[in-house]
């Protein structure tokens, strides 16, 4: 299934900022988060003290993800 | 009501707003750009949200503080884009019938805006480097 994912902040040193990723049905954003450390893995520190949010809402490592769906991935907050 | 924002905060007009009849307190926190981090010069900022969350989280952090604190009035505005030193890059503005709520709720909600609003900064440096915070 294909979800797009959009990135902020330091991780747009790791990833482009909105991209597209295949990932086998029924997966987590456990595994998803796995993946990406994968294939970039200087950003695995960083992507650990993530937050992550399906459709705009928060959700956990176990969250299962449906195709089409928009994930965000949420460094730190560092506003103020 | 906005609390994400390209413009530049006009806090006079968020303190005509605050003001009530029944408010002896009015409190107001300006988070403003700073010149320096970490002993480097820094000559800008600029902020970066999820913008769409990033106003759900501060409604939420503001209805919280109006459950915890008896407060007239409560609002909270956080810029993103560039942000020049010394303009307000936040802005939390309290009012209730007296000081110790006002002082309190305020400090609330810009701890937990910097804590948990998804909302990043980038410093600017003087040398050229940047930095995402």
């Amino acid at each position: 299934m294909e979800i797009k994912i959009r990135t902020y902040a330091a991780l747009k040193d790791h990833f482009s900022d909105s991209f597209s990723m295949n990932l086998p049905q029924n997966s987590t954003i456990g595994e998803m988060k796995k993946k990406l450390a994968l294939d970039k893995p200087q950003s695995s520190d960083l992507l650990e003290k993530c937050r992550f949010a399906i459709n705009q809402e928060f959700a956990a490592c176990d969250a299962r993800i449906s195709s089409g769906d928009i994930i965000d991935i949420l460094p730190p907050s560092s506003g103020g | 009501m906005f609390h994400i924002t390209e413009k530049k905060i006009n806090i006079e007009q968020l303190i005509n707003q605050a003001r009530h009849p029944e408010s002896g307190a009015l409190v107001v926190f300006s988070g403003e750009a700073r010149s320096h981090h970490d002993g480097k010069s820094v000559t800008s900022l600029e902020y970066e949200a999820q913008t769409e969350m990033a106003e759900k989280s501060i409604i939420n952090i503001l209805d919280q503080a109006k459950k915890r604190w008896p407060l007239n009035f409560a609002a909270a505005v956080h810029r993103v884009g560039r942000v020049e030193i010394s303009e307000p890059a936040v802005v939390v503005i309290v009012s209730a019938a007296h000081r110790k709520e006002a002082f309190e709720a305020c400090q609330f909600i810009i701890d937990a805006i910097k804590a948990e609003t998804p909302i990043w900064k980038k410093e600017f440096f003087v040398d050229g480097n940047t930095k995402w915070q």
